[in-house]
């Protein structure tokens, strides 16, 4: 059971004590792993003669911005370099538990933030790119009577991409655990390969997709 | 796990917020820039590319014209030079013709006036032979008899002159 | 504990929705497939997607029953 719980990793000592958790230390690990890694791939970058180094990084960015070009649309340009960022950690912390970290999206915290930033960026967007009033005149579409759900929407659309999240690595988490307890070798790495790899980068995905979804729904 | 704290959330956002920063400044700026200079220099060469197609075509229509020129220029040399050798050869041939004319009426004129003289001798042997004749029947002959043997004589030395 | 066991067990039933949603699915994509065989990898591809939405749904139950269990638990 303590498995599953997020320790405390320290405390900061303002005011009656700020516990910080272990996902966020480990997300700025794996922010801090990412930043190096691009620092990496783009050293010096040249127009001919590409490294292979430079290749696979082309590669990466311009497939990945594929992905989320093909899933936002022509409309949503401008979103598509957050969204990718997004994928490329959701993906990122989804395998990070096959280097024997817990993976921060197995902590309900860093999916809900994730979440609170994808709503805000599609309300944003909405607003953004339709003004006030048409966003607010959102609200009574199709019809008057759909308001409560349409506001509904607001709290329902976070949540369950949150829970999908969270839900998803936690139950491969804790599958992983018990697979462990059971038979401790060989088993496991081939089940993580399903749990770990196909299940977590799926999750990023499905996140993205849904995320893109919403504000191509809403800029539309 | 399922504690939820504002801090941490807040923690979490900034964490995401300095991600997204950095990547889209250290990953994606300059990999996009790159490939939209790559492509740029594609775009130009490409442009030059088509320009220096252009020109080639363009000296291909002038060497085809200048060849076209060179062909007409032949043709009309050629054909003048056979006209030249035409006129000329028939040229020949009219005077050769002539020639031969002038050959043969000279000749002809010759015969005639060989026979000419021939008939002429012929013509004054027959007088002669006449008066030949008559001073031989003048002298041996008289009356119709003499008539006809002087016909008959004549007849036949003029049957063997012609 | 042992009605919070129960009410645990009871929550993860919803998981079998989704079971029926992925196979109703599944089935689909299996007989698009042989209608058309050149449209096999969109369709493949659709189709993980919308088991990874189907998933959900058993996703929230389990997450329900875990939070009945740590949270009622005390």
């Amino acid at each position: 059971m303590e498995e599953l719980n997020c320790e405390t990793v320290f405390t900061i000592p303002i005011g009656g004590g700020i516990d910080i958790y272990e996902s966020v230390v480990v997300s700025w690990i794996i922010t801090g792993i990412l930043i190096l890694l691009s620092i990496i791939l783009t050293r010096n970058l040249k127009v001919h003669n590409i490294s292979k180094r430079q290749a696979v990084a082309e590669l990466i960015v311009t497939g990945l911005m594929g992905i989320v070009e093909n899933m936002i649309g022509e409309k949503g340009k401008k979103y598509v370099s957050y969204l990718t960022t997004v994928l490329i950690y959701i993906g990122f912390s989804n395998i990070f538990g096959l280097f024997g970290f817990k993976p921060p999206t197995k902590d309900l915290n860093v999916t809900l933030a994730l979440a609170l930033m994808s709503i805000l960026l599609v309300e944003g967007a909405g607003i953004y790119e339709l003004g006030v009033k048409k966003w607010l005149h959102k609200f009574i579409e199709p019809v008057a009577i759909m308001t409560p759900f349409n506001i509904l929407d607001l709290v329902t659309r976070p949540l369950s991409l949150c829970m999908r999240l969270f839900g998803n690595v936690l139950g491969a988490f804790v599958i992983m655990e018990l697979l462990k307890l059971v038979v401790p070798v060989i088993l496991p790495s081939v089940f993580s390969c399903y749990f770990d790899l196909f299940d977590g980068l799926l999750q990023a995905y499905v996140f993205v997709f849904l995320t893109s979804l919403y504000i191509a729904e809403e800029i539309e | 796990m399922l504690k939820i704290d504002a801090f941490n959330i807040i923690a979490i956002v900034i964490n995401l917020l300095v991600l997204f920063v950095a990547i889209k400044l250290l990953l994606f700026k300059p990999i996009l820039a790159i490939i939209a200079k790559r492509q740029e220099e594609a775009d130009a060469q490409f442009d030059e590319a088509a320009k220096k197609q252009a020109e080639a075509d363009q000296l291909k229509s002038q060497y085809d014209t200048c060849l076209a020129g060179i062909e007409e220029e032949k043709r009309r040399v050629v054909s003048e030079a056979r006209k030249e050798a035409d006129a000329k050869g028939r040229k020949v041939v009219n005077d050769a013709r002539e020639e031969a004319f002038k050959v043969q009426e000279k000749i002809v004129a010759e015969a005639k006036a060989e026979r000419d003289k021939i008939i002429k001798s012929a013509e004054k042997d027959i007088a002669d032979m006449v008066v030949d004749a008559a001073t031989k029947i003048v002298g041996a002959k008289s009356g119709a008899d003499i008539d006809s043997s002087l016909y008959d004589e004549f007849i036949g030395k003029a049957g063997e002159v012609k | 504990m042992s009605l919070l066991a129960i009410g645990a067990g009871i929550a993860v039933f919803g998981a079998v929705g989704a079971g029926i949603g992925i196979g109703i699915a599944t089935g689909k994509a299996t007989e698009a497939v042989a209608r058309q065989p050149e449209a096999s990898g969109d369709i493949r591809t659709t189709l993980i997607l919308g088991c990874a939405l189907a998933e959900a749904t058993a996703i929230y139950c389990f997450v329900i029953a875990l939070m009945v269990i740590i949270m009622l638990n005390k």
